[in-house]
């Protein structure tokens, strides 16, 4: 733990509002990529980056501060996305699902919608993943983190990221060729072949 | 020359650039198309900032939400209990049988009774007034079953029972199993065929001023006393030997001949005696039982004013426990001779059931059935009416 978040820590446990202000400005789009990339296509990651905070709060006095700040919130959310995906889970199974809608953005209208399908197509690139496939992939692929720090954040040895890694590289590779994935260009479609658009075919 | 042993754990282990080398990479326009994917924009940043800064929610707190829906499967489980019963239920019906988890109350003639649950498996009964039998089925729920009245209280413990309260008299006849009674600060256990009464009546006066003339006689349709009412004596049932008799009780009153040397039996004495008969006739004890207390009656007050309206009885109980023809003469004289007495028509009835020989012709019964009819309450006179018409096809 850097002196940073020391001091940081000791500000949040007094109570200081501006310290509270200081933990959302810094890691508030960490954790709202972390949600967004742990969560499914349905799930209000704003949401469940909301919950992080509050229980980040709630739970500062028991934080022993053994790790960095940054490690103890992926512990956070790692956890709150694993509830989440759960209920989420029993919601689909009992027809309760809803679909979460993105905030409006100000953007024009073409443009969310490109927004929120883009993000789509990775939720559901990452869902095909198990959870610690995805933590691990998420952590060192598309947060760009060395291995050590994965395992620090994760909790687990170096050669378990490493397995872990290669695994998940597998088996994301597989799921996305599946779904139409070209490495060389963008994906030929997110519908099945039969549900193409007529105009692509010859 | 020695040469270094080999260190299997360091030359076994793969370095961090074969690892790597192992692990194959994503082709990086993936990588680059999932990290562009999912990262949030700016604009969602800076909303989820002001949500939390200016509507901060309150942390979900399970334990809070573990006790409330323990709280609420609670209250569920305390609204699917059984109710209990309304607090009191009046009965004042001429018969009624309630039937409730097993114990049997039959109310009687004019009996109030309060019924109240206590709990699914505790009835308590108080009495008002009045007749009421009580039984529990001893292979039924384990209820209690707790009768109040007067100021006795009277326990089942697996057996039926009859209760009399009259005034402040109260009366007991076990039919089956032990009952329990407990008056004041004394405990009484009570067998099959064995009374009780509280204290009695004041001595009753000479026939000529008859106290409060004898309930009319039962209904026709009253219910017969069970089988096991047997034993004349009432034998004390197995452990259930009197522990303290209080000093006003009277327990069984197998009321033996007194010893030789002792006083002469007193009016009081007689008086006492008298209203065991009359408990026994209103619990409704068996014919031969009443009977045996009668004639033991008539055996040691022959002259008491009372032995009149006992004798009445005892040729009652004659007539229903072993009906015989020769009875007829005694029945008419003590009928002949009693224009005005309050035993009257119960002997007339005992004489029509007496000719009635159920061959269907009624030709000896019908002056006795008419005389029911003339002298009768409505109650009898009905009774009379419809054997009268049952003997009419056969005229």
């Amino acid at each position: 733990m850097t002196n940073d978040d020391d001091a940081l820590l000791a500000a949040l446990r007094a109570g200081e509002d501006l310290a509270r202000e200081h933990l959302y400005r810094t890691y508030a789009a960490q954790v709202l990529t972390w949600t967004i990339r742990l969560s499914n296509p349905g799930m209000d990651a704003e949401d469940l980056a909301h919950e992080v905070f509050l229980v980040a709060l709630r739970d500062i006095y028991r934080f022993r501060g053994d790790s960095s700040v940054s490690t103890w919130l992926f512990g956070i959310t790692r956890r709150i996305t694993a509830n989440a995906r759960r209920r989420h889970a029993i919601r689909r199974l009992v027809g309760l699902e809803r679909a979460a809608e993105l905030p409006a953005s100000g953007r024009s209208p073409e443009e969310d919608s490109l927004h929120r399908e883009r993000r789509r197509e990775v939720q559901r690139a990452l869902q095909g993943l198990s959870p610690r496939h995805r933590e691990v992939l998420a952590l060192v692929d598309l947060d760009q983190r060395s291995t050590a720090e994965a395992a620090e954040m994760l909790g687990v040895p170096t050669g378990t990221v490493h397995s872990r890694l290669h695994a998940a590289r597998r088996a994301l590779a597989q799921h996305l060729r599946r779904r139409g994935w070209d490495p060389a260009g963008p994906p030929t479609a997110e519908l099945p072949a039969a549900e193409l658009p007529a105009a692509r075919l010859p | 020359m020695s040469q270094q042993p080999p260190d299997l754990r360091r030359d076994a282990t793969p370095t961090p650039a074969e690892v790597a080398r192992l692990v194959q990479p994503l082709p990086p326009e993936w990588v680059e198309r999932l990290r562009q994917g999912s990262l949030p924009t700016p604009r969602e940043v800076a909303l989820l900032r002001t949500r939390l800064a200016s509507a901060p929610r309150r942390a979900p707190n399970w334990r809070l939400s573990a006790l409330a829906g323990a709280a609420v499967l609670g209250l569920l489980g305390w609204l699917a209990l059984p109710r209990e019963l309304p607090e009191t239920e009046q009965i004042a019906l001429s018969t009624l049988a309630v039937g409730v988890l097993g114990p049997t109350v039959r109310a009687e003639g004019d009996a109030a009774l309060e019924l109240t649950r206590q709990d699914p498996f505790h009835l308590q009964v108080k009495m008002g007034q009045g007749h009421a039998t009580f039984e529990v089925d001893p292979t039924g729920p384990p209820t209690r079953l707790l009768t109040l009245a007067g100021e006795a209280e009277i326990e089942v413990k697996g057996t039926a029972y009859t209760v009399n309260l009259a005034g402040e008299r109260v009366a007991v006849l076990v039919h089956r199993g032990l009952v329990e009674v407990r008056y004041h600060d004394a405990v009484v256990d009570l067998g099959a065929g064995q009374t009780w009464s509280s204290a009695p009546p004041p001595a009753p006066q000479p026939p000529a001023a008859s106290p409060s003339p004898p309930a009319a006689p039962s209904p026709p349709a009253a219910p017969s006393p069970p089988a096991a009412h047997g034993t004349a004596t009432g034998p004390a049932a197995p452990g259930a030997a009197p522990s303290s008799p209080p000093p006003d009780a009277e327990v069984g009153r197998a009321a033996a001949a007194p010893p030789p040397g002792d006083p002469p039996p007193s009016a009081a004495d007689a008086g006492a005696e008298y209203a065991v008969i009359l408990d026994l006739d209103e619990l409704g004890a068996p014919p031969a039982r009443r009977a045996e207390e009668a004639a033991r009656f008539l055996a040691r007050y022959p002259a008491s004013p009372l032995a009149d309206d006992v004798r009445a009885l005892h040729l009652e109980a004659r007539c229903q426990s072993a009906p015989d023809p020769s009875l007829l003469p005694e029945l008419d004289r003590w009928i002949g001779a009693h224009p005005h007495s309050p035993w009257r028509l119960r002997l007339l009835v005992a004489r029509a059931r007496l000719l009635d020989d159920g061959r269907g012709d009624c030709l000896a019964a019908r002056e006795a059935y008419q005389a029911v009819i003339d002298e009768g309450s409505p109650a009898w006179r009905r009774w009379a009416t419809a054997a009268l018409e049952r003997c009419a096809p056969a005229r």
